[in-house]
């Protein structure tokens, strides 16, 4: 009872309130366009979220990164040339198609000579090509500085890709209002993608350079076969291969109207923006009514897959990274597994940094994030500590795990969980308060859940729940069954362990006998190189033995 | 009549459509602390910055002092609170209090409820002058400190961009410049530069103004100006940047062409140019909207980092001194070119237009009364009046060879093959 008053007492002081429904305006347009608009008087100007649901988990193996780049090469800046309609000969449209055309002939040129470096090939010939065509589509470009049509308006624009969806956020005067709509729906209509090319070099480059990460390790042993678990460096050969022809044909499916919503916060009233949105963006045509506008299928993992463990070298200091697969937002233990996460991680007062970093020294600090690396379906739930020196993993691990039984065992002590409702109420709070937080809040509550009520719903829920649900929840999901641990080992910066780097010309080796195909075989290498990741050492080095017995001696 | 009366109420809703939505509210206190507080009701939050000019005084200028310094500072107990009860409190009121050290000044920055904003405003006195300074706090700090800057994890491109930074506040130490701080110098430093007189508070949010003046009285009436200590006998040298090869023959101290080791084939320019200390900000305003994204620079690009000009480039040049002269040649043609009448008059009308977004960020709303407080913020009537004169001026002063310092990225093989005479 006594513990029971100030926990009671904690929970009704919780200020925050969601976004009101009657604060809240939504409309769907006749092309399946959700419109949500929140006023906020006086402000004169808006923030626009325009989130479509798909993002990387839906994008098949063959456009792995597609999402990535149309969040570059379709947005993010807004170029006058991308929203020109000419079409036919001599048009940058036509120029552009030639551009595509070229490249592909190149990759190809480039693949006949790895499999076969003695012939002369056209490389030097297309490569003059492709430099004179880049010339001809550049002097298309616009010549002045702000050319950038919505910086020259005083607005500003940013894309992001996730695994759930593709997130837009622009912020324009409310006097460009109108001129958004307009400039977003040439864009979708038109899907020039002037800067296809650039965008795609720009980030193979980016993947070649950073190599494999710990965090894309960790959710592929964690989450096998699913999407959520794929590493886009594993994919650098489809990236590759894709063209704009096919990007734009990928776009038109997921950039439709049915999966996009809009999430408009200022000085805009519904009645405001309504007609200027139906005049332009409703005049989208809508998706195929056919079975081809639902989301496509995706495998489902269970969540007591077993404990799994992968042991890794990519230079760098070493790191722990330990994860529990955890179920989607809409879940009811999703709510208190991030008051869990809050009371765990919640920076230098949380229990991990005080324990593990404070009291024990064990670390040199931990963080703890959820939802990884998307909360519309099951996720990971992560916690990454780097060990202090003269501290091993192990050390570390076993001290982590003694925290997360702590956590499933004894009861939470009052201040600990009015901690965390405080926190969560401050975050609430926040997101209210900045204009681009509660658009993109709400765009995501839609995305992860189906519905931008969401947080109402959870801030109601959370009334009626106390610290033992949190017990409860960790001791359902934070469990072996459900954990995938990490252990990144420090070693030479060259960013492969000698044992994998061994292992992978072996792969290779035998591949190239078997498989025709140079993307297909080096996708096989990056799959089977992440399976044996999950070995112990020693099976490592055994699987390693068998493998170089399957081939010939002399390549050995 | 009905007429006049329809105008009335619509130059009535102009007028207050015209004023800001929050105004801004000045006083003083007797101690030389400024405060400015723009007040809103909306919701119950408080937010507050409390900066700190740092001055170029001798014996402060010293790479690392500032970012040890504010390491120090944060793992300090305060006032009357130990570490640990110190982090309690802001975490059982939700209190977020963030360190920021930046070329021009080091700040806090603090959000809380409004129902909190006693404890919060107290706390962040005790953070700012009620600190208590350990020798021992110092020492674990120096390590953090230089385990921080030569962290293996840390990315090739971020070590060379450490590197090349030019401002002392910014600027990677080295283990001598780090090893060399003493305790009286940590004193020195909080004397100087922890005074009410260098320091402006601004609050925004849900508070008044007589409820602001009691509180900030309450908590940062007591901060005096410390006398110092005597001054440090250390001195030490602006010492070259540990990871790189040393300077090219010849070329400026100030404008040294660096190499970091990296991987992969492409090679990666990155130049990096300081702000002019005597810029004003109207021109910086203008540039920092022209600049990025220029075609004349294709395909190098630029960007704005605080108050460095960031200039990349990426090729499959032959050598390191290719790639980095390609960058400078491009900058250069840059300034030779310069920016047109309509150019500067686009860049007006979007500075103008975008003023408004202000409103869409608390945090910008914060950074734009410290700025009118520290006589940085851009005025309407200046920006009119600068020539395009003016503006190519700037632009040529920022992005001065002598000022840039550049370097290369690049495998290791190709910095071998680009010494080769």
């Amino acid at each position: 009872m006594r513990i029971l008053v100030p926990v009671l007492l904690a929970t009704l002081s919780l200020q925050a309130q969601a976004p009101h429904p009657a604060e809240v305006q939504e409309r769907r347009l006749a092309n399946g366009i959700r419109l949500v608009v929140v006023e906020r008087r006086g402000l004169d100007a808006f923030h626009a979220a325009m989130v479509f649901r798909g993002g990387r988990a839906e994008e098949p193996p063959t456009l792995a990164g597609a999402t990535d780049l149309l969040a570059r090469a379709l947005y993010g800046a807004t170029w006058p040339e991308d929203l020109d309609a000419s079409k036919g000969a001599g048009s940058l449209d036509a120029l552009l198609k030639q551009e595509d055309g070229l490249l592909e002939a190149l990759r190809l040129e480039r693949l006949r000579q790895r499999k076969d470096p003695g012939t002369v090939g056209q490389i030097p010939a297309l490569d003059a090509s492709l430099w004179t065509l880049h010339e001809a589509v550049r002097a298309r470009f616009s010549g002045s500085p702000l050319a950038d049509v919505y910086a020259a308006r005083g607005g500003r624009q940013t894309a992001q890709a996730s695994a759930d969806a593709l997130l837009v956020q622009t912020e324009l005067p409310t006097a460009a209002f109108e001129f958004w709509c307009r400039t977003e729906a040439q864009r979708l209509t038109l899907l020039q993608l002037s800067r296809f090319s650039e965008v795609r070099a720009a980030l193979t480059t980016e993947l070649r350079t950073q190599g494999h990460q710990g965090p894309a390790l960790l959710q592929g042993a964690a989450l096998p076969g699913h999407p959520y678990g794929r590493d886009l460096a594993d994919h650098l050969p489809a990236l590759e291969a894709m063209r704009r022809s096919d990007l734009q044909a990928w776009a038109r499916r997921v950039c439709r109207p049915d999966r996009l919503t809009l999430v408009l916060v200022g000085g805009l009233g519904m009645e405001a923006a309504l007609p200027l949105v139906e005049r332009h963006l409703g005049a989208l045509p809508a998706g195929p009514t056919n079975g081809d506008t639902e989301d496509p299928l995706l495998p489902e993992i269970p969540a007591d897959l077993g404990d799994r463990r992968i042991q890794a070298t990519l230079g760098g200091t070493p790191e722990l990274l330990v994860s529990w697969r955890i179920p989607s937002r809409p879940d009811r233990d999703h709510l208190v597994l991030r008051l869990a996460a809050g009371l765990l991680g919640g920076g230098p007062s949380g229990r991990l940094s005080q324990r593990l970093v404070r009291q024990k020294t064990l670390a040199q600090s931990v963080e703890v994030r959820m939802d990884v690396p998307g909360g519309r379906l099951p996720g990971l739930l992560v916690i990454r500590a780097i060990p202090a020196e003269g501290h091993s993993l192990a050390e570390l691990e076993g001290a982590l795990h003694t925290e997360i039984l702590r956590l499933q065992q004894e009861p939470i002590p009052a201040d600990e969980w009015q901690r965390a409702l405080t926190q969560f109420d401050v975050d609430q709070l926040r997101i209210q308060d900045e204009p681009a937080a509660l658009a993109r809040a709400l765009g995501l509550a839609w995305v992860e859940a189906g519905d931008w009520r969401q947080s109402e719903q959870e801030l109601q829920r959370l009334r009626n729940v106390g610290p033992e649900a949190i017990q409860a929840a960790a001791r359902t999901w934070l469990n072996p069954s459900h954990r995938t641990t990490l252990w990144l080992q420090a070693g030479p910066n060259e960013g492969q362990d000698p044992l994998e780097a061994q292992t992978a010309r072996v792969l290779k080796a035998l591949a190239a006998t078997r498989i025709e195909d140079l993307a297909q075989r080096e996708h096989m290498v990056s799959e089977a190189l992440r399976q044996l990741r999950m070995l112990s050492l020693e099976e490592r080095r055994r699987t390693l033995k068998l493998l170089e017995a399957q081939l010939a001696p002399e390549k050995r | 009549m009905r007429l006049l009366a329809i105008l009335a109420a619509l130059a009535f809703t102009l007028q207050i459509q015209a004023q800001p939505r929050i105004r801004p509210q000045t006083f003083s206190l007797p101690n030389g602390l400024r405060v400015i507080l723009l007040e809103d009701h909306d919701r119950p939050l408080v937010r507050a910055r409390l900066h700190l000019s740092l001055e170029r005084e001798a014996g402060v200028a010293r790479p690392g002092l500032a970012p040890l310094a504010m390491r120090v500072l944060g793992q300090s107990d305060a006032g009357a609170f130990r570490l640990g009860d110190f982090e309690q409190l802001l975490a059982g009121a939700g209190i977020e209090l963030a360190p920021n050290l930046r070329a021009d000044g080091l700040s806090w920055s603090l959000l809380a409820r409004s129902r909190d904003q006693d404890l919060a405003l107290g706390l962040l006195a005790d953070r700012a002058f009620r600190s208590i300074i350990d020798p021992t706090t110092l020492e674990a700090e120096r390590l953090a400190c230089w385990r921080e800057t030569e962290r293996l994890e840390a990315s090739p491109q971020s070590k060379l961009r450490q590197t090349l930074e030019s401002d002392w506040t910014l600027q990677a130490p080295t283990l001598e410049s780090l090893t060399a701080v003493t305790y009286e110098d940590l004193l020195a430093f909080f004397a100087r530069v922890l005074r009410p007189d260098r320091a402006v508070l601004v609050l925004q949010g849900d508070l008044g103004q007589e409820q602001a003046k009691r509180l900030v009285l309450l908590s940062f009436g007591t901060w005096t100006v410390r006398p110092e200590p005597a001054a440090p006998t250390t001195t030490i040298a602006t010492p070259a940047p540990v990871t790189v090869p040393g300077p090219a023959a010849g070329a400026p101290a100030e404008a040294r062409p660096s190499q970091a080791p990296a991987t992969g084939a492409i090679l990666r320019a990155l130049a990096v140019a300081s702000e002019p200390a005597d810029l004003s900000p109207e021109a910086r305003a203008l540039l920092a909207l022209l600049l990025p994204g220029d075609p004349v620079l294709f395909p190098a690009q630029l960007r704005l980092e605080g108050m460095d000009l960031v200039a990349t480039l990426e090729a499959e040049a032959p050598g390191t001194a290719a790639v980095e002269a390609s960058l400078r040649e491009r900058l250069q043609a840059l300034t030779q070119r310069g920016f047109t009448e309509t150019d500067l008059r686009q860049a007006r009308s979007a500075w103008s237009a975008g003023r408004a977004l202000v409103g869409l960020h608390p945090w910008a709303l914060v950074d734009e009364a410290v700025a009118e407080a520290r006589e940085r913020a851009v005025s309407p009537a200046r920006m009119e009046a600068l020539t395009i004169e003016a503006l190519n001026e700037a632009l040529r002063r920022w992005l001065d060879p002598s000022r840039l310092r550049t370097g290369v990225l690049a495998d290791p093989q190709a910095v071998r093959a680009s010494a080769r005479p």
